[in-house]
């Protein structure tokens, strides 16, 4: 067996022995959970309201007068991927500090680099080992919403819909393995692994929760408690009058919410998910086609991290300090 | 075998040359000069801070020296450093190890990160020849310091290396615990041949184990030479300490 998968099986044995990713775990499939379930059941409804209205109809002997609705069962995943959004991001900080720190603590590290291990094989062992835990943890996420979406809400996918869903898994993954990539450069990097854990969670907020919830606040189309024009008072009309005279308004929005790689992940999730109306019925090339920019930047941030990894444990330097 | 020779064709296994470690302005490590012979039990002493660390560092390849050079086991711990680690065994200051794993669990890690084909094998030598059978099962968390200690020496010699680098040993031990790991390292010495390079501040137990000793001050190598020249030469001391202290003393004078 080569020295990675040396470590990448000793990681992920790690981490399964870890009560804290259990309960990371059990909270992601508790949220994804409820989100799925309630979310299935007022699916259902509608759909069982619209059958009752049909059957009302054919009783009084009269057609439907409409086109038939259309609902789009990947939208009741909206929830999950908030979720995912936020602890995914947690999971993959969790991670990438605690697989350093921990070599750090017990001085392990030490021992690992007088062995004829090269630093990328230790590298690509801890990713591997991680990434499959964060693997694990996705199906599981998945199969549980697809369960939901089949038994609570009685939603057939099709089959461009479940390549949807898996297309959304893999980013997904890879949004959690840059998170992953970062904290593990932070604890590299740095002396203190409490500093290490400050910046971490600092960055987790900038991009996490506060760049994308500035974008939401500044969004036109948000006219919702808090949004920004409803917060000044501005019906939908006056914001349509403001705007016209700002027309670099919705540029500088959009450049905020770039600056955060979990508004380009949710982009490209929603696009794929049609919680975004206008990619319903879209094909899955043409989404990946007109979402290219997002997912290169989730792609981008989490070969970057992977990079400064690999460059910092190269700097021999860094890893001894007494 | 590409160990340095002498002109007295004695060998080298670890032959420094000029190495420095500058840290900011500061010199840990300063034009280090030192060959330790095959076989010896090397003892480094030093106050703290006089670089003892930094050097074992970067003979055991974890830091990239400023200048200077070193040769371990005949390797350039630069250009061949993968060879080096290959022969070389480490065990660091307050070991821990990893803490949910029991001993066995921790040895066939390291063992396969050594390369060793058939770990179990060298395992179960390893706990015998340092009579740690009886802790194979058992988790690290559950082992007291000293049977920590035990296994961590395990760790390092697994792979049969031809050095064995150790960073303040007897740290945190009680007596026990000294007095066995000095049979350990004894036995090692006498029945594998291995070269031992010991940093140490207890100086009652060089006079116990070490062949040969160095003093490191302020990053400088201010006295090496074998245990028996060393008392001879300061006959007029009574312990290794007034030694030690005398050679220290002589030192900072200059």
């Amino acid at each position: 067996m080569s020295n990675s998968l040396v470590i990448a099986r000793k990681e992920f044995k790690d981490i399964l022995h870890s009560g804290i990713f259990l309960t990371v775990l059990l909270l992601l499939l508790a949220l994804t959970a409820t989100s799925v379930i309630v979310s299935s059941f007022v699916f259902k409804s509608q759909v069982d309201s619209y059958q009752s209205s049909l059957h009302i109809l054919k009783e009084l002997g009269k057609q439907p007068g409409g086109p038939q609705p259309e609902l789009f069962p990947l939208n009741l995943l909206r929830g999950v991927i908030d979720y995912l959004e936020i602890v995914g991001a947690i999971l993959g900080i969790l991670l990438g500090s605690l697989t350093i720190a921990r070599e750090k603590n017990t001085q392990t590290l030490k021992l690992i680099l007088t062995r004829p291990v090269s630093r990328k094989d230790l590298l690509f062992g801890k990713m591997l080992g991680n990434a499959v835990f964060i693997g694990i943890v996705l199906v599981f996420v998945g199969s549980f919403a697809l369960l939901s979406l089949v038994f609570v809400a009685g939603a057939a996918l099709t089959l461009t819909e479940a390549a949807k869903l898996l297309l959304v898994l893999a980013i997904s993954w890879i949004y959690i393995m840059a998170f992953f990539s970062l904290a593990a450069f932070l604890f590299l990097s740095m002396r203190s692994l409490s500093n290490a854990l400050i910046v971490a969670f600092t960055i987790w907020m900038v991009f996490v929760l506060i760049l994308p919830q500035i974008g939401d606040t500044m969004d036109p189309d948000n006219q919702v408690p808090g949004g920004f024009f409803n917060s000044i008072y501005f019906n939908k009309e006056q914001e349509k009058q403001v705007l016209a005279k700002f027309s670099s308004y919705e540029t500088a929005r959009n450049f905020i919410e770039e600056l955060s790689v979990t508004k380009n992940y949710e982009r490209t999730v929603f696009a794929l998910l049609g919680i975004k109306p206008e990619f319903n019925g879209m094909q899955v090339p043409d989404i990946l086609g007109q979402k290219l920019f997002d997912i290169l930047v989730v792609m981008l941030f989490f070969a970057a991290g992977i990079l400064a990894d690999y460059s910092v444990l190269n700097k021999k330097d860094i890893l001894v300090w007494d | 075998m590409k160990y340095s020779k002498n002109p007295s064709e004695k060998q080298f296994i670890i032959d420094v040359r000029s190495l420095s470690k500058k840290y900011g302005d500061n010199f840990a490590v300063d034009g280090l000069n030192l060959k330790v012979a095959e076989g010896e039990i090397f003892g480094f002493l030093g106050h703290n801070g006089a670089g003892k660390t930094t050097t074992v560092n970067m003979l055991t390849t974890l830091l990239q020296p400023t200048s200077g050079g070193a040769f371990v086991a005949g390797f350039d711990i630069l250009k061949e450093s993968v060879e080096v680690r290959k022969r070389i065994g480490y065990l660091p200051e307050n070991i821990q190890l990893y803490d949910s794993m029991t001993s066995y669990e921790n040895l066939e890690y390291f063992a396969k990160l050594s390369g060793i084909s058939k770990p179990e094998e060298s395992i179960l030598q390893v706990l015998d020849f340092l009579d740690a059978e009886s802790y194979r099962d058992k988790k690290i968390s559950a082992l007291s310091k000293g049977m920590r200690q035990r296994i961590g020496i395990a760790q390092a010699i697994l792979h049969e290396p031809k050095v064995l680098f150790l960073d303040e040993p007897t740290s945190g031990l009680d007596p026990f615990g000294v007095k066995q790991l000095r049979d350990t390292l004894l036995r090692l010495n006498k029945e594998q041949g291995m070269t031992i390079f010991m940093n140490t501040h207890l100086l009652s137990e060089v006079t116990k184990t070490c062949s040969t000793i160095g003093v490191l001050s302020h990053g400088k190598l201010i006295h090496s030479d074998s245990l028996v020249n060393t008392m001879k030469r300061f006959n007029d001391e009574s312990s290794l300490e007034q030694v030690y202290l005398t050679i220290e003393e002589g030192h900072y004078e200059k």
